[in-house]
């Protein structure tokens, strides 16, 4: 009797697993949906399914998403990986966070899924050999992010960096490997913190007594870099504060509210400078969807998706992970809502790294766009 | 150092360490009845947090009103815990409690993100407690002195409720033996409840500061703050009121004052709080102020 129970148990669940099968292409959707990259997932979701409503189908077949959360967690985040694997999706979009991206990286790679990433920037994240990314990437990002402030005129720099964070730590890497290189700039303090900390006060204390003429927050999620801003302005600090792409979200200006003017960050894209038709209409039915601009993040996650479709298209096929791979990876001169996305030898995308500067009411200004050098 | 430097940082640490002591107490005090650690405390800490938050954002309340209400609706989800999850293993080996208080703490928290969603919500910021006011050369939020000062004055208040009225009697007789109270005509469950009741509300008071003063409310916000405050609670000898809040300014003051001393070693501030708990567990494992008994958890 137990054993028939059991092998109808078993039959159970794989009911589901079939009936879904028929008929549709599974895509999953690897994100960070709560824990404390729940903001920057949130995001990105939202830029998946503006995208699947607006291209639901492809190959004649529509798209079935299946969501797993990483938790904002290294270890869950493998789980979450192998839970999609385990559900047969074809292809994967994710992750916010490049560390969350890693993890998921390896189980990917073994399973033969190909899975690009929005956000990722961390160089170590398509090394797998089926993981890809249409943003840059940090070896770009921080000399940019450098350039910046050498071409502000800072003398020096404080830096407080996320130390859990594989992005966090790999920015400032980067980022001072340019200020070394540079007469006449110097980093004045690092203070380290942790993914889970509330209170920056004793750090920001101690980077603002060196008296720096700049502050470069390296954090892991907007929610944190609001909480930094605001503590550092409540302790009197009133210099500029800078930092990357993870400042870009609406939980930065939420906690910090108006102590958050003037903070420079530098992002993907802007939803303000609409580059052509696809952006237009993202842009503005997003609007119409949650009444405010998309973020970077969410434009990028449109644009995953729309790039994921488009080697679909041209493999041919919505069953062979390998063609589809390698039409991912030849990837060249696609056209999406953020911009161009060409893919280069390493499986990364090569465009502009956009600065933008917050105003008091929360909305942003466009300050310049570097080309890649 | 400085001298403002290093007054801006013991402003800094005396808030720090003010709400680590808040929340030590609900642990001591629910350890000291029931010899349990309740590793729930942490989420109802955060349930606290999102209370206060919809009070005002969902019913549109005054926010004294509205923490009024969340901390006594914190206080008696601490007494629905102890209610359906404690108390039917009262009689339960002490480890099948203890499995009972993760796994409440476990549920909370996975209650929240269903009903709350993962994503952060930002507290409201009270510009009467939360104005920035300029002392000589530092800065500080007028909260960093208003936590310390409910702080005291909350330590004073269940100190005379412990000593002074009948039910703090009662509770410091269940603590020493649980039959020989009932035997007194102490009403076992009512008394138990009274201090799931108190710690909770505590939690409560807790929880709306530390949303003022971070303002950011998540799923997983009571976590770390639930794992350093069981340690402070450890530090002053578990069981012990008086001991909890010390502990809780012993374990913020050297958090912080690690960090202001020794920069270059930020990231080991962490390690500083469990390095602090394994050496008092062996010089004193009694904790600072606890009396020394065998018994173990």
């Amino acid at each position: 009797m137990r054993k028939i129970i059991a092998v109808l148990l078993v039959a159970i669940m794989l009911v589901p697993a079939f009936a879904l099968s028929e008929g549709t292409i599974k895509i999953g959707i690897f994100e960070p949906i709560t824990g404390s990259y729940a903001g920057g997932g949130a995001m990105e979701v939202e830029g998946y399914e503006l995208a699947k409503e607006h291209y639901p189908e492809v190959l004649g077949l529509p798209i079935e998403f299946i969501v797993a959360d990483s938790k904002s967690d290294k270890v869950e985040a493998s789980n979450a990986a192998a839970s999609l694997v385990s559900q047969g999706v074809v292809a994967v979009l994710g992750s916010y966070s490049s560390g969350l991206c890693l993890s998921g990286a390896d189980v990917f790679a073994a399973a033969g899924i190909p899975t690009i990433t929005p956000t990722g920037t961390n160089p170590t994240v398509t090394e797998s050999g089926w993981y890809a990314r249409i943003c840059f990437i940090d070896p770009q990002q921080g000399p940019a992010l450098a350039g910046f402030a050498i071409g502000q005129g800072y003398k020096k720099v404080g830096v407080i960096q996320e130390i859990e964070s594989e992005y966090a730590t790999g920015l400032v890497k980067f980022f001072k490997e340019k200020i070394d290189a540079t007469e006449g700039i110097e980093i004045s303090s690092t203070g380290n913190f942790f993914n889970a900390d509330q209170d920056f006060t004793t750090l920001l204390t101690e980077a603002i007594s060196k008296e720096p003429d700049a502050i470069f927050a390296s954090v892991g999620a907007p929610a944190t870099a609001g909480l930094i801003v605001k503590q550092a302005r409540e302790l009197g600090y009133d210099g500029p504060i800078f930092g990357g792409d993870t400042l870009d979200g609406p939980e930065l200006y939420q906690i910090a509210g108006e102590a958050a003017a003037g903070v420079v960050f530098s992002t993907f894209c802007d939803a303000d400078q609409p580059l052509n038709d696809i952006t237009a209409r993202m842009v503005s039915d997003y609007r119409a969807k949650y009444n405010k601009k998309p973020a970077a993040p969410t434009m990028m996650s449109y644009d995953a998706y729309l790039t994921l479709l488009d080697a679909i298209t041209r493999a041919g096929t919505a069953t062979d992970s390998t063609a589809i791979r390698d039409a991912i990876f030849a990837t060249s001169g696609f056209v999406g809502a953020a911009g161009e996305i060409t893919l280069n030898e390493t499986h990364d995308a090569v465009r502009p790294v956009v600065f933008v500067r917050k105003l008091a009411d929360g909305s942003e200004t466009f300050l310049a766009s570097v080309d890649p050098e | 150092m400085t001298g403002s430097m290093f007054l801006q940082h013991f402003t800094n640490a005396l808030s720090v360490a003010s709400l680590y002591a808040l929340l030590a107490i609900g642990y001591t005090m629910v350890y000291g009845i029931l010899r349990l650690i309740n590793f729930a405390h942490g989420e109802i800490f955060m349930m606290g947090m999102y209370f206060a938050y919809f009070g005002i954002a969902m019913f549109h309340l005054p926010w004294f009103v509205s923490f009024i209400i969340a901390i006594i609706i914190t206080a008696l989800l601490g007494v629905a815990a102890e209610r359906l999850a404690y108390r039917p293993l009262r009689d339960a080996p002490r480890i099948s409690i203890l499995i009972s208080a993760i796994a409440v703490s476990y549920f909370l928290q996975n209650f929240a993100t269903v009903l709350f969603g993962g994503r952060p919500l930002m507290f409201q910021q009270i510009p009467l407690l939360t104005t920035i006011m300029q002392l000589g050369p530092i800065r500080v939020p007028r909260l960093t002195l208003i936590v310390p000062a409910v702080t005291i004055l909350l330590l004073v208040g269940l100190q005379f409720l412990l000593k002074k009225t009948k039910t703090g009697m009662a509770m410091r007789a269940v603590s020493r033996d649980y039959d020989a109270a009932r035997l007194m005509g102490i009403d076992l469950n009512f008394t138990i409840a009274m201090t799931f009741f108190i710690g909770s509300a505590l939690a409560g008071v807790g929880a709306i500061l530390w949303g003022l003063k971070y303002p950011q409310i998540k799923p997983d916000v009571g976590s770390m703050p639930g794992i350093k405050c069981f340690i402070a609670a450890v530090l002053g000898g578990i069981g012990n009121t008086t001991g909890a809040v010390l502990g809780g300014f012993v374990l913020g003051f050297a958090e912080i004052m690690f960090v202001a001393f020794f920069p270059a070693a930020s990231g080991y501030r962490d390690a500083v709080a469990f390095i602090l708990l394994i050496l008092i567990l062996l010089v004193l494992p009694a904790g600072l102020l606890g009396k020394n008994t065998t018994e173990k958890v």
